[in-house]
């Protein structure tokens, strides 16, 4: 049974509040100063900041067609769901 | 009814409406006779010659006998059969022109005669009141359809290849065979309204890749081989057998439930190629009863076993639970550990189970198993394992080292957690869907994807155990089943809730909506849905200029929402939303929306370029203040402040092209504010704090309980008809302690005011315009009563009493200031001032003006007529006092 320590991460960001969590080893965990903790924690912390970064760097792919008409679809069906139920039906 | 031989059938011929050269009365005869209609039998024999018949348009016959015809039958001609058809082996047929077997009476026959290919054909058994009897097996190889008339079977087979037989529509007809019988086709839709199927001595063999709707009959056996998804509607039947096909889609999809009496067989394909046996819906559990079952190579999930067969596989190593199963005992699960690099996960030979390949695990692991990767499942760095399967288990990650690659290019459906380690890489789009039925975690560990995450866990719950983050472009859809965030930041294009199944979603933390152009929180059907997300923030980042950014569909309640980037269109949509706090900063594009928007916290405005939406914002927060920060920007939206309690201070400056309504909060200003529309306040408090509040009407009439103070601010009127209502002020507290209420009339309209017997700060005319000034219904007490435009009309409610400390009235010459009563009777002008009124070019009339000698309407006034109390002088001249005695006019 392998027992881990959780690191909570809250910080607040230039991108934003980011909450997350590391876990280690409790036999690792036990081994490390506080500056390796934080070393750990600021690692992933950056590592999200340049993941968004890279991200709104790039255009997000627009719903294809299908997407769409399914959602057209969706809505049609909710519509028709609403219009029975006006009518009294199930 | 006639007979129709064919004769001179030599070369090439056609058979149509017209050529009677083909045609005779006898068999062999001479030819000239009719084109043979629907009550002809048609004969093709020995003698009608060797060629080829060509049949064009539409051809009709009774019986068409065929025996001993050595021709060939051609044609792309729709030909209507009203009676048997009976064909020869010693013919050929090429046709291709659709059959329509149109009797209308029963004892007709069919009889390929020996014949033993197949009739390239579609056909249609469509005669109401028809019968056919197999006298033969058939072969029809196109499309069928039975929509009407009886089909016996007999004992042969019916086969329509690998096309559907279908029976549509809602008209009597029958189907029936004998043992022995069977319909051979690809897949067999048949629609039970007005059908009776006496198919329990048919057998089935089907190819079917779709949808078999049995319409809950009866079958002798069903035998199904195929590669692909096959959905089967609920059936009963004496043996079921199904063949998988080698694809990774091979599956058997009950969207009813399966009984079969006898022996059912399912043969996956491989145990790296299993057969999958489930619900067609992955949501609903189906029964499928058997009295003897045989599976291998089979993973099965949404199934409740039953029937007298022993569904207990724990003893072979090929059956997968995927979970919700019932009455089915499945082989252990186990713990896989990979060992060896690089290979497909279906490679075997790479499981083991222990780390660094100690033991053999002997297969690829079983959903119900725990796929392990560890510290020594990679030797070296630049290693990949490709997820070339669909079933996945419980995958765990942590300790892995190396750095490998897990390439997952299709999709994977995960059926226990997911957790990740930092180090690994995913490479691939294909969708991660978790179907876990109990309750499971994601830990990602800092690891990103590029791919959608969607949930279909119908009993189960996932809970993320950590931070999740996709890419810009990657949507989470919840179909169904618990889903928590944990408290952590999900990262994300937006997400998809919108359906009618049962789910429940838990979010608390701040998460991060990268896409554009398309809702962010999709939850446009809300039937089944439970959200918890009050305490959760949303954060929208889009910062390009594209499309419209839908924050949310479907009403809702929402925490905090953040739109900090972008210059494109950001709606609110039309549902209404309930959000903890909203804050735009950072965004400069367009706001629409078109449905009320509640905010129980603050409300910060950004830099939008334009406001287009109409919804109003209801703040209801009952306690605490919300604080609304208009950022000096103008919007469409109206205010409405009704949480009783709570206080909503508007700071920063704003205008609002809409009305404010305060219906039981306290709404402070902190800043100047205009809005074009309306001030109500029905319930609560409107408290202005000294800043300028500029509005079309100023309301305060009603019963509820209500404080309007308007002290040391200015409130300006701009709006036209009863402008200022407080006809009712029961239950009101007004403060107006150096207030100055303004009241602009440029045009010819009529503006009213109502001012509720109530005690006024400064009241200001103003406007050049020719409408008039009336008091309505009500007097009131003013602090200085000022006109500052003239010509104008002021009227006066008749009978009601206007107390001033000061009264400010001076037309000119030519622009008179008119003070009229609004009927017959006087209203009543009392002076509370020091001295006298000082005014001058007045017209007054029915005006009682007390207390004496302190109203001088001023030399250049004129008398309307019916005043009392009024002078129409100049006031004296005071010169200066000695003593106590006052010097008038004292010369040398």
């Amino acid at each position: 049974m392998e027992i881990k320590v959780q690191i909570p991460i809250d910080v607040q960001t230039s991108k934003g509040r980011y909450t997350d969590a590391i876990y280690v080893l409790k036999s690792e965990f036990d081994l490390m100063n506080q500056s390796q903790i934080d070393a750990l924690v600021q690692t992933r912390v950056d590592a999200w900041i340049q993941f968004r970064t890279e991200q709104e760097s790039v255009e997000p792919a627009q719903p294809t067609q299908e997407e769409l008409l399914a959602a057209q679809a969706a809505l049609e069906a909710e519509l028709a769901r609403i219009q029975d139920a006006l009518n009294g039906g199930e | 009814m006639a007979d129709r031989y064919a004769v001179n059938i030599t070369g090439t011929v056609t058979w149509d409406g017209s050529n009677t050269a083909i045609w005779s009365a006898t068999d062999g005869g001479a030819s000239g006779a009719s084109v043979p209609t629907s009550s002809d039998n048609v004969f093709f024999t020995a003698l009608s010659g060797a060629g080829t018949v060509t049949q064009t348009g539409t051809g009709n016959c009774n019986n068409l006998t065929m025996t001993g015809f050595t021709g060939t039958m051609a044609g792309s001609g729709t030909l209507n059969i009203y009676g048997s058809m009976t064909l020869a082996s010693t013919a050929t047929y090429t046709r291709t022109g659709t059959l329509n077997f149109v009797a209308t009476t029963t004892g007709k026959t069919i009889d390929f005669g020996g014949y033993t290919g197949n009739l390239n054909v579609n056909s249609t058994w469509s005669g109401v009141g028809g019968g056919w009897t197999l006298l033969s097996n058939v072969n029809f190889l196109n499309s069928f359809s039975h929509t009407a008339g009886s089909i016996d079977l007999g004992v042969y087979t019916f086969s329509v290849g690998t096309n559907t037989w279908t029976c549509p529509g809602a008209t009597t007809r029958s189907l029936t065979g004998s043992a022995g019988s069977k319909i051979i086709c690809g897949n067999i839709v048949l629609i039970a309204t007005g059908a009776t199927y006496s198919t329990s001595n048919i057998d089935i063999e089907s190819t079917s890749g779709g949808t078999m709707t049995m319409g809950s009959t009866t079958w002798d056996s069903i035998t199904i081989t195929s590669s692909s998804n096959v959905v089967l509607s609920s059936v009963t039947c004496a043996s079921f057998t199904f063949n998988g096909g080698s694809g990774t889609s091979t599956r058997l999809s009950l969207s009813g439930n399966l009984t079969v009496s006898g022996t059912a067989t399912l043969t996956g394909f491989s145990a790296t190629a299993p057969l999958f046996v489930g619900s067609n819906d992955d949501l609903t559990q189906r029964t499928f009863s058997a009295a003897t079952i045989t599976a291998t190579n089979t993973y099965f999930e949404n199934i409740a076993a039953s029937g007298a067969a022993s569904w207990d596989f724990s003893a072979q190593s090929d059956i997968g639970d995927c979970g919700r199963n019932t009455g089915i005992t499945f082989p252990a699960g186990i713990t896989c550990i990979w060992f060896g690099g690089t290979a497909n996960w279906d490679a075997s030979s790479r499981w083991f189970t222990a780390t660094g390949g100690g033991g053999s695990a002997a297969r690829m692991p079983l959903p119900q198993d725990t796929a392990r990767f560890d510290a020594n499942s990679f030797a070296s760095s630049g290693q990949t394992v490709t997820l070339n399967k669909v079933y996945y288990p419980t995958i765990n990650f942590s300790g892995v080292t190396n750095s490998p690659t897990f390439a997952a290019a299709a999709a994977c459906k995960f059926y226990g957690s997911l957790t990740q380690s930092s180090g690994m890489t995913w490479t691939g789009a294909g969708v991660f869907t978790f179907y876990g039925h109990t309750s499971h975690t994601i830990t990602s560990s800092g690891v990103t994807h590029a791919r959608n995450f969607s949930f279909i866990c119908p009993d189960g719950s996932y809970t993320l155990t950590d931070a999740l983050t996709l890419g810009s472009s990657n949507v989470i859809t919840y179909s169904a089943g618990t889903f928590n965030d944990g408290g952590f930041t999900i990262t994300c294009a937006r997400i998809d809730g919108s359906n009618s199944n049962t789910r429940s979603l838990t979010f608390t933390g701040t998460h991060y909506f990268l896409g554009n152009n398309a809702t962010m929180l999709n939850f446009t059907t809300t039937t089944g849905l439970t959200l918890s997300a009050s305490t959760s923030t949303v954060n929208l980042t889009y910062s390009g200029a594209t499309g419209i950014r839908t924050i949310v569909a479907g009403t809702v309640t929402l925490g905090n929402l953040n739109v900090s980037a972008g210059t494109d269109t950001v709606s609110f949509g039309t549902n209404a939303i309930t959000y903890n706090n909203i804050d735009l900063t950072g965004f400069n594009g367009v706001i629409t929306g078109s449905n009320n928007q509640t905010v129980l916290g603050n409300l910060t405005l950004g830099n939008h370029s334009n406001w287009t939406s109409s919804h109003t914002f209801v703040f209801a927060r009952t306690s605490g203040t919300s604080t609304f920060f208009g950022n000096n920007k103008t919007i469409s939206s109206g205010i409405t402040a009704s949480g009783v309690g709570g206080t909503v201070s508007v700071t920063g400056g704003l205008t609002s092209t809409s009305a404010l309504t305060v219906s039981g909060a306290t709404f402070s200003l902190a800043s100047a504010v205009t809005f074009s529309g309306n001030v109500t306040t029905t319930s609560g408090t409107l408290i202005t704090n000294g800043y300028a509040l500029t509005c079309a009407q100023f309301l305060g009439t009603g019963t509820f309980t209500r404080t309007v103070d308007i002290s040391n601010s200015t409130i300006t009127v701009t709006g036209a008809s009863t402008c200022v209502n407080f006809i009712t002020t029961t239950n009101l507290t007004f403060v107006s302690t150096d207030s100055t209420l303004v009241l602009n009339n440029p045009t010819a309209s009529l503006k009213q005011l109502t001012m509720g017997s109530l005690t006024w700060g400064n009241v200001t005319f103003t406007g050049l315009g020719t409408g008039t000034f009336q008091f309505a219904l009500t007097g009131c007490t003013m602090k200085t009563f000022s006109i500052l435009s003239a010509p104008k009309r002021v009227e006066f409610a008749s009978g009601q009493t206007y107390t001033m400390e000061n009264f400010i009235a001076e037309g000119s010459l030519g622009n008179l200031i008119t003070l009229a009563p609004t009927s017959t009777t006087n209203y009543n002008f009392v002076y509370t001032g020091p001295g006298t009124t000082d005014n001058d070019y007045l017209s007054i009339s029915r005006s009682t003006a007390t207390p004496s000698n302190t109203w001088y309407a001023g030399a250049n006034s004129t008398n309307g007529g019916n005043n009392s109390g009024w002078i129409f002088a100049d006031p004296p001249v005071l010169g200066p006092q000695v003593g106590s005695v006052m010097m008038m006019g004292v010369g040398r």
